[in-house]
């Protein structure tokens, strides 16, 4: 029954999976089943992951010896256990290493949205207990952004106010400050979340420190992706810290693609990033593909049970090491530096934006 | 200084440095002839077209060097020197040493035409009248930006070189051979290293199996060889590239990734060119010679060289001209480019030079 393609069409069936999802914290082992029933299922009707599965032996003997699909491959191929006519709709990547954007469809955004909340309550983010303050889109301006679809699905359920502040790709630094004096004169607790480098941009043009009333929250995510002059995390963290008057442990990393559904939360400066209950990080040593040993540095691969209608294997180029409860993730390295003369992709990308 | 003054303090530099492309004297001579039409040319006024000219260098070079490419940087400063100018060199830390190493063993009066600066040095870059770029578009259009109108600025950017393989009717095991080892040369990272090699579609699929097998037998001859550290980041482009083409259905030959130089060869039939992550990791590219115009199109302007595994029919030739390539060679020697070789299509001292005629006819001209 769960082979058939229906499946994951019907709703009553996607609302038994997010059950089982949302139950494994009080029954980790059923994982592995269902790790296997989803993968059982995607390389029936996935296409790109039927071929690539076709080449690996079939019989696993553990949920780690799933096969990955490179995150890259969302850029090649459509990966989708469907036709894309079936699709509700799509998220894109971002596209700033390549200039070439991956698409994420899916048949509908209800197990997204499942997992994003519980995923958020999971890491002990407040996000029922304050104000939230968005500095991105909002998914009207940006229905492709994975992370404005996330940011609402919070906003939804929030019972206080929440505003997403970059309206018309400009991101309204006044107005924001002012409604964030207002919040603060209030004694109401905030959270701000948004991409590393719309902080920054912040610190610079308003230079200005804030104080946030205790219980507030601040949510980092998305590194600078070439968008910036990258900053040390550590630095980063210092500056957020003094520029809002809140300690670092009321600082939230999130790590999360467009290409996922579930997000991996750390705390703190030196926080280890944990995953939620149903999904799975590997760190892996690309030589051997084998998962590397506490301590070591290796690729980070997710393995995402809310990923039921694309694939929930995914091989990053992102690198980690290895903690005992999680992994440390290092950078968000998708383009090592080339170190000859030889021309890469993005060149070629850069070559035409600039010149045609 | 003269020309031929230079020449003979060059001479031992060249003989020291072979991968820099000149035997010694004889080659930098031939070299000035060639492109400055006078040996003398730098330093007397010569009879030209019915009446003379003469070349003048750039007072100061600034030369921005990529990482790595050290034999690029010493190709340059070679040059800068040979023309007479004074040479400032922005040198990146991985090049340093070598650089260094090669200033050290200069003559004392050329060691004195060179300045070595480890980040952008504002006041030499605008007291430089010639400012020559090695690197990354992005650097290119970077220093290009920079550069007022009234300086030369020659940039030398990322190019991508090719093998042309065409139709096979046996295989070929001694080209094989030499294509390996044009591939496997500088870790396949050099604008001169092959990221693909072209097969009209009209070969059977049996011999191009063959012929991708005994290339991965080739590269894997090759493959204890020594060879760069491979970091992580290098290891997973290569990984990904490999889990990419299997995903995509196309065939891979590979060895593991614990190899000291790894090898990767793909088979797939694509409508366009798409590069390599390097590290020998090469695409055997089934092409309609119809739609090769179309297959050449993300890399037209970037091509280098084309290697001709036996030979290369003259539409194709013009079609490879059109789209950009600058030298063809036979495979096994395209990482060994002549020492007159025009770089980027261009004549290497010659662009460096502002020519200074002289067209008065009843007054001798004394430089």
């Amino acid at each position: 029954m769960e082979g058939q393609r229906s499946f994951f069409q019907d709703p009553a069936n996607r609302q038994w999976w997010i059950d089982q999802l949302l139950s494994l914290r009080e029954n980790p082992q059923n994982f592995e089943s269902l790790a296997f029933r989803l993968y059982d299922f995607q390389r029936k009707h996935c296409p790109a992951y039927k071929t690539l599965t076709e080449t690996i032996a079939n019989r696993l003997s553990s949920w780690k010896e799933i096969p990955a699909i490179p995150q890259e491959l969302f850029k090649k191929e459509t990966i989708f256990c469907y036709t894309i006519e079936q699709a509700a709709g799509h998220y894109l990547t971002s596209g700033t290493t390549s200039g070439i954007q991956g698409r994420h469809y899916f048949l509908d955004p209800l197990i997204y949205k499942a997992v994003s909340l519980q995923g958020a309550n999971e890491a002990a983010i407040p996000i029922h207990r304050a104000c939230l303050h968005f500095l991105t889109e909002s998914p009207n301006e940006n229905p492709h952004s994975s992370l404005s679809a996330m940011f609402s699905f919070w906003a939804e359920s929030n019972p206080f106010p929440s505003y997403f502040w970059i309206q018309n790709k400009t991101f309204c630094i006044d107005p924001f400050i002012q409604k964030l004096n207002l919040d603060i004169s209030a004694g109401r607790n905030v959270g701000i979340c948004g991409t590393a480098f719309s902080f920054v941009l912040l610190m610079e043009k308003h230079p200005k420190s804030l104080s946030l009333p205790q219980g507030s929250f601040i949510l980092e995510t998305g590194g600078m992706k070439g968008k910036h002059k990258e900053i040390d995390k550590k630095e980063f963290y210092q500056k957020l810290s003094s520029y809002f008057g809140i300690t670092q442990d009321c600082i939230f990393s999130e790590y999360g693609m467009t290409e996922l559904s579930s997000q991996a939360y750390s705390k703190g400066t030196d926080g280890t990033f944990l995953v939620p209950p149903w999904a799975k990080v590997l760190v892996i040593d690309p030589r051997t593909e084998k998962e590397c040993q506490v301590g070591q540095k290796g690729l980070v691969r997710w393995i995402d049970l809310a990923n039921v209608d694309s694939v929930l294997c995914i091989q990053t180029l992102d690198i980690a090491i290895k903690t005992q409860e999680g992994f440390y993730l290092i950078g968000r390295s998708n383009h090592a530096p080339p170190r000859g003369c030889s021309l890469s992709i993005e060149e070629i990308a850069f070559f035409e934006n600039t010149h045609r | 200084m003269q020309t031929l003054e230079r020449i003979e303090m060059l001479d031992a530099i060249c003989k020291l440095f072979p991968e820099i492309g000149f035997r010694g004297k004889e080659d930098l001579i031939r070299l000035v002839e060639l492109e400055l039409k006078s040996l003398t040319a730098l330093d007397d006024f010569f009879d030209y077209g019915g009446a003379k000219t003469k070349a003048i260098a750039p007072r100061q070079i600034y030369h921005v060097l990529a990482a790595n490419l050290y034999v690029a940087g010493f190709q340059s400063v070679l040059l800068g020197l040979l023309v007479g100018s004074f040479n400032v060199v922005q040198c990146p830390q991985p090049v340093t040493e070598p650089l260094l190493r090669f200033i050290s063993l200069l003559p004392k009066k050329l060691k004195n035409q060179v300045k070595l600066c480890f980040e952008f040095n504002q006041e030499a870059f605008e007291q430089s009248d010639c400012i020559v770029v090695f690197g990354g578009n992005r650097t290119i259009e970077h220093f290009k930006a920079l550069t007022p109108s009234d300086k030369r600025f020659v940039g030398h950017g990322h190019k991508v070189s090719l093998i042309w393989v065409g139709t096979i009717e046996n295989i070929n095991r001694e080209k094989i051979t030499l294509s390996a080892k044009d591939i496997s040369l500088f870790n396949q990272l050099g604008c001169l290293s092959p990221q693909s090699m072209l097969i009209e579609e009209s070969t059977p699929s049996t011999i191009i199996l063959s012929f991708c097998e005994a290339l991965a037998e080739s590269l894997s001859k090759r493959s204890s060889e020594k060879g760069f550290d491979i970091n992580i980041e290098e290891l997973a482009a290569i990984k990904q590239l490999r889990d990419c083409a299997k995903a995509l259905g196309w065939t891979v030959w590979e060895s593991s990734l614990t190899e000291i130089n790894p090898w990767t060869v793909i088979h797939r039939r694509s409508n366009s060119f798409e590069p390599t992550c390097g590290y020998r990791t090469i695409y055997v590219d089934s092409v309609d010679k119809t739609k090769l115009k179309e297959w050449l199109k993300p890399i037209q302007g970037m091509i280098s060289t084309v290697g001709v595994f036996e030979t290369i029919p003259d539409d194709i030739v013009r079609l490879f001209i059109n789209a950009g390539a600058t030298r063809f060679c036979s495979v096994g020697e395209m990482q060994q480019p002549s020492a007159f070789w025009h770089h980027d299509g261009r004549n290497r001292i010659e662009d460096l030079v502002r020519w200074v005629d002289w067209e008065i006819q009843n007054q001798d001209v004394k430089s």
